[in-house]
């Protein structure tokens, strides 16, 4: 998979390159003490406005995340951009170095502490990540990306049940709320739930036409209540790329076969990245049992 | 020479002691000569039966003469008894002889004057009762008959011996203008002897009366006519009151020309008029007498006795103005020594007694509100005591101690002290012993304290006085105290300096030293002589001074708060580097303060927190808090909260969880939420840092600092998780038993129980498991009959266990296969509709735990059972019977199965229902699709980070 990243760097003014660490007594000035000027929350700083990734169009103005998975443009602005790019490339060292210089500006800005537990959750530190969204829903106590992140993080712990408690509670406190309907779709659905599912699936088809989860998933929703063609309607969208995807290809391939297209259905099949199968595996085994798959 | 003088006044002697001889003789010859008249008389008068009043008249007469002449005798006799017996004797019976005389001469012309109204010569008989009167004092029956017998007189020598009798009683008794014409008719009658005699009553009676002509040209006749051996000389008499005449008529000139006249000294004369005029009482004339002497006087010696006398006469008459007056008249010829020592006795005797009256009258009550009266009283005063200190020089000293009283008295508090001191001066020099040196000195004290400025210059003047003579007196301790505050308030701090040792070497314990040290320090720390003050607390280290605990405490508060002053006011300023600057001398600096270091890294720690510098702020804050008291400690938590809180913003969380550790090592023994919230957020931090170890240790110092309990169990129940995390299951299962008791998180515990059960199920270790299985249920029922939270986790595997149950008599019911003969089919129908009856009631109790998982299985098995069983009887068929049989049982039987298959269909809607409902999030719920394959998601992995709020 292409990552197309065009990331355009606007730092803030005031941040220095290097956290403020070991003054030397000579090089310290009066103006060094005067207060860092707050960057404090703002609604406008609050969604993202130049991010191009077709792909992933549902969710562009709140998540970056499969823009960095699945390849796409994102102009980051700020300093809040930047921390979130560093973390989605992994380049956790840099990424802190900014939040030590700018904690101060940013002390009282949700946003700001979100992208940093959500470092954190990247980098593997689940308490640390806690701890710094626990921090954003301090100063905004209903702030939905902290609440969806938590979410995020339950799901990785294996506890739905507080995950769908905390997506429900993050789409709650959010006029929209895409990518909390977009998790609740992808629970909901990984447990057979395709009619809950199914709600926040046309509500986000509605936003977006080509985003290849949103499409994946209705599909699959509609295949779980016997709508084969209308599946197919949705999983034939998809870009072709992603069907070697477990996730995209193997309930397309089912799809194919019960819209009668069994051939097409078993090249599909055939097509899924055995090594990236992993909790698809019984599954995959299943369907292509069931539809006469060659493997 | 001395031989001459004797003989002369013995011969004097004997010429008086003759001359009384005579008298006697020629007085006894006189009485002898009446006696032989009377017994005449008396015989003719007895003859004619007493009707002849010139008889009786006669007889009156001679006994009144007899009765004169034995007065006479008698007076003389008196006098000459020595005083002290002559008080003693009886007057009465001393002058009983001549009384009787004049009683008889009384009784005879009283007789005449009842018997004979008529008679020519009644006037006389009047004049001897009228004399009789007045040599009895008796001046109203004097006048009495004085009058008739004046009337009455047809004799001209009677009438005019009467008139002059009667003017004398007049002029006693003082009616002068009464007297007058008698005296004036009578001398013109007459011309005898006794002419300037009477003259002279006559010319005071003009004086009396205000004709002082008259009263002069009388006076100057008498001393005219006194010259003839004719008349009784009168001349001392006129001489001596004559100038009296003058001067009260204002005729001076006359006065000093008749005087000179006579070669006598006018003024002399003048004064002598006054002393007398005095002696009468005669005020007025006697003060107009001297003036008119001072006025004419030109020598000094004269002056002194004229101002002499008047000082006299004015004390007498208290006229204490005019006194005053004259005595500083008197004062510069004192002064040049122009008096005569008795003279200046009396001088200094009248202005003592005078200024002595004064001064009670200033300083007692009756002119206490008639202040002007008392204040000029006062002033008096002050000007007698001042020239008396001059002229008295045996008592100056009480003089010019008496002028400071008197002017203290009357609150006149400058000029007291002015006084006094210069007593104080004055005795210090001339009269050390003298006793108002010392009285001057109190004195002195006491009035400063009445100033209504106080003076510094002359506190110290006297308090530097004082001690110098008490060293160590009772008020010495006050004194010091005083003469150091005035030179603190001159702001000779060097003199107020050396007044302290002073202090000190008399009293070294004394805890009043304190103060004054204070005092001293206190300026030093104003103008930032740090010097001043290390060298002051150094005698103190040194025990130069003593000072109390508290005060040396104080001190060291002292030397920290100059440390920390300057560096305070650049913060104040908004000059922080400076500040910094300064806090880190003051670390450097082998003299400052723990205070004062304390303070200083407190303040680096705020000022680099500022900055923003993580090393540093951790640094000063964790050495401040490790310093500080608990007190200080607690006052600055919030900072040093606020300071860790940074810190882990700045993802510096050893740091700080290190600080809010030792925030809570501080504050240990004190009961407060900030104890708890550092803490948390240490343990959290720390943990979140993978510092486990450090973790527990804080659950160690928290359960000794007595934090909450459920603080520690949430705490633990963390370290427990993250153990789980490590795979440490030691560690696990020692927090898995620790904690399954504790209240709040015995029932989060049960995840973890079968966690451990199947840790231990996986090692075989039975007893282990058997155990944990114990404990599992323990807290599964304390927490149903609690209504206790149980995790999801927890609830499918109760549930599971029940399923466990369904799945067994899922399996009796699969091995139950329908056969023939009827009889056994029957029994097997039975034994087979008896199981799915008891698996029914099972899926009951399954879905009673309430666990969706268990739910969705428990439907999935009752589903799956009653369909099988409903294919198990479409696909029966019996074995040895006709079609006939066959159809119509697999008819009959055919309806069961339906029944049954639409149980199955019921409890796979219903199972949907509930995973719709309740959102059971289980993945047997893909085995409740409609489709023919049933389709699955499995998109865990993929839920989605949100990094923005969106729309």
């Amino acid at each position: 998979m292409i990552t197309r990243l065009l990331p355009l760097i606007i730092l803030v003014g005031c941040a220095t390159s290097q956290p403020k660490k070991g003054y030397d007594i000579g090089d310290i000035k009066n103006d060094d003490f005067k207060k860092i000027e707050k960057v404090s929350y703002s609604s406008a700083d609050d969604r993202f406005k130049q991010v191009e990734s077709d792909l992933t169009d549902a969710l562009n103005e709140e998540s970056i995340q499969r823009v960095f998975t699945y390849g796409g443009s994102v102009e980051v602005k700020g300093v809040l951009g930047e921390i979130g790019k560093l973390c989605y490339e992994n380049k956790f060292k840099e990424a802190f170095n900014l939040v030590k210089i700018n904690n101060k500006a940013y002390n009282d800005n949700p946003i700001f502490w979100t992208q940093v537990g959500t470092c954190y959750l990247l980098e593997g530190n689940s308490r640390k990540a806690l701890l710094f969204y626990n921090r954003a829903l301090g100063i905004k106590g209903d702030y939905a990306p902290a609440l969806n992140n938590l979410g995020v993080m339950y799901m990785r712990e294996n506890d739905f049940s507080r995950a769908l408690v905390a997506f429900e509670r993050a789409r709650k406190n959010t006029a929209f709320g895409r990518t909390p309907r977009f998790n609740l779709a992808n629970l909901y659905l990984s447990f057979g739930l395709y009619q809950q599912a199914e709600s926040h699936l046309l509500t986000l088809s509605q936003v977006s036409k080509k985003d290849v989860d949103v499409l994946n998933m209705l599909g699959t929703s509609y295949l779980m209540q016997g709508k084969a063609d209308l599946a197919l309607k949705n999983f034939e969208n998809i870009d072709s790329d992603f069907l070697e995807n477990p996730k995209f290809g193997i309930n397309y391939a089912l799809a194919l076969y019960m819209g009668g297209r069994p051939d097409r259905a078993r090249d599909v099949l055939d097509d899924v990245k055995q090594k990236d199968l992993r909790q698809w595996k019984d599954y995959y085994k299943s369907v292509s049992k069931f539809i006469g798959g060659k493997k | 020479m001395m031989k001459k003088l004797i003989i002369a006044i013995f011969i004097i002697f004997i010429s008086f002691c003759t001359l009384a001889d005579d008298v006697e003789k020629r007085r006894n010859q006189i009485i002898s000569i009446i006696n032989e008249e009377l017994s005449e008389v008396e015989r003719l008068n007895k003859q004619t039966g007493e009707k002849n009043p010139d008889l009786l008249l006669r007889m009156a007469e001679l006994n009144l003469e007899k009765a004169k002449l034995y007065r006479d005798k008698e007076n003389k006799d008196f006098l000459d008894i020595p005083a002290d017996k002559r008080r003693k004797v009886s007057q009465k019976s001393f002058f009983s002889k001549s009384s009787s005389y004049f009683a008889e001469a009384n009784r005879i012309a009283l007789k005449i004057a009842k018997r004979f109204k008529s008679y020519n010569r009644l006037g006389e008989a009047y004049y001897i009762l009228g004399f009789n009167a007045k040599e009895a004092n008796n001046s109203r029956a004097a006048s009495k008959y004085l009058s008739l017998a004046t009337r009455s007189s047809r004799d001209p020598k009677t009438k005019t011996k009467t008139q002059i009798s009667l003017a004398e009683v007049y002029y006693n008794e003082k009616e002068y203008a009464k007297a007058i014409p008698l005296y004036e008719d009578a001398l013109r009658k007459v011309d005898d002897r006794w002419w300037t005699k009477d003259s002279f009553n006559l010319a005071w009676c003009y004086f009396r009366v205000n004709s002082y002509s008259k009263a002069i040209s009388t006076m100057e006749t008498i001393h005219q006519k006194s010259k003839s051996s004719k008349y009784i000389d009168m001349r001392s008499q006129v001489e001596r009151d004559i100038g009296l005449f003058y001067a009260t008529a204002n005729r001076i000139d006359e006065g000093v020309r008749f005087y000179k006249n006579l070669g006598i000294n006018f003024t002399s004369q003048l004064l002598t008029i006054a002393i007398s005029l005095k002696e009468q009482g005669k005020y007025t004339f006697a003060q107009k007498v001297l003036n008119q002497a001072e006025k004419y006087e030109k020598s000094e010696d004269k002056l002194i006795l004229i101002y002499i006398e008047k000082l006299v006469l004015f004390e007498k008459y208290a006229k204490f103005d005019e006194h005053l007056f004259v005595s500083k008249k008197l004062y510069p010829l004192a002064v040049k020594g122009k008096l005569s020592s008795d003279q200046m006795s009396q001088y200094t005797f009248q202005m003592a007694k005078v200024s002595a009256i004064l001064q009670r009258q200033v300083v007692g009550k009756t002119y206490r509100r008639v202040v002007k009266v008392r204040n000029k009283k006062a002033d008096q005063a002050l000007e007698y005591f001042g020239m008396l200190a001059v002229l008295d020089k045996s008592k100056t000293d009480e003089y010019r101690y008496l002028q400071a009283e008197t002017a203290f008295a009357l609150y006149r508090y400058n000029r007291a002290y002015e006084h006094y001191k210069d007593t104080y001066e004055y005795t210090s020099k001339n009269r050390v012993s003298s006793p108002f040196r010392l009285k001057s000195l109190d004195a002195m004290i006491l009035t400063l304290g009445k100033f209504k400025t106080p003076s510094v210059k002359e506190n110290i003047y006297v308090f530097e006085e004082y001690l110098k003579i008490y060293p160590r007196g009772k008020k010495s301790k006050d004194a010091y105290v005083r003469l150091f505050n005035n030179y603190k308030a001159k702001k000779d701090y060097k003199s107020a300096s050396l007044v302290l040792d002073r202090f000190v070497k008399n009293y070294p314990n004394d805890p009043v030293q304190e103060g004054m040290i204070a005092d001293l320090m206190e300026v030093s720390r104003q103008e930032k002589d740090y010097t001043t003050i290390r060298a002051w607390i150094n005698d103190i280290e040194g025990g130069k001074y003593k000072v109390s605990a508290t005060y040396r405490k104080k001190l060291q508060e002292l030397l920290t708060a100059i440390q920390i002053d300057d560096v305070q006011g650049q913060l104040a300023k908004g000059d922080k580097k400076s500040a910094l600057v300064g806090y880190l001398k003051i670390l450097d600096d082998p003299y400052a303060t723990k205070k004062s270091k304390v303070n200083a890294k407190y303040n680096l720690a705020a000022l680099y927190f500022e900055l923003g510098d993580t090393d540093a702020t951790a640094k000063w804050a964790k050495s401040a808090l490790l310093e500080m008291d608990s007190k200080d400690v607690y006052k600055f938590s919030t900072s040093f909260v606020t300071m860790a809180n940074f810190l882990f913003s700045s993802l510096e969380f050893k740091k700080s969880s290190e600080l809010s550790e030792t925030l809570v090592v501080k504050l240990c023994g004190r009961k407060t939420r900030r104890k708890n919230t550092a803490f948390k957020n240490a343990a959290f931090i720390y943990l979140a840092d993978g510092h486990v170890k450090e973790t527990e240790n804080l659950v160690r110092l928290g359960q000794k600092c007595k934090v909450p309990s459920s603080y520690l169990a949430e705490v633990e129940y963390e370290i427990m998780r993250e153990y789980f995390q490590q795979r440490n299951w030691n560690r696990y299962e020692y927090y898995v038993l620790k904690l399954k008791d504790a209240n709040g998180v015995y029932n989060k515990i049960i995840d973890d129980l079968l966690n451990l059960i199947a840790v231990h199920a996986r090692f075989n270790n039975t007893d282990k498991v058997k155990q944990f299985n114990s404990i599992l249920w323990n807290s599964y029922y304390r927490a149903k009959k609690s209504n206790d939270t149980i995790s999801m986790r927890g609830l499918d595997y109760f549930a599971s266990l029940k399923i466990k149950n369904m799945e067994i008599t899922y399996n009796q019911l699969r091995l139950i296969k329908f056969e023939f003969p009827p009889e056994k089919f029957a029994n097997l129908q039975k034994q087979k509709l008896s199981l799915l009856t008891k698996l029914t009631e099972q899926a009951n109790e399954v879905q009673a735990v309430g666990s969706g998982v268990g739910i969705v299985n428990s439907f999935k098995l009752l589903y799956e059972a009653y369909s099988e069983v409903a294919n198990e009887v479409y696909e029966f068929t019996p074995t040895g019977k006709s079609p006939e049989y066959i159809k119509a049982f697999k008819a009959d039987f055919n309806q069961v199965g339906k029944q049954l298959e639409g149980a199955a269909k019921s409890y796979q809607v219903e199972a949907k229902k509930a995973i719709a409902n309740n959102s059971i999030l289980n993945k047997n719920n893909f085995f409740f699709q409609d489709g023919k394959f049933p389709v699955e998601f499995h998109g865990e992995d993929a839920a989605v980070l949100m990094d923005r709020g969106g729309k």
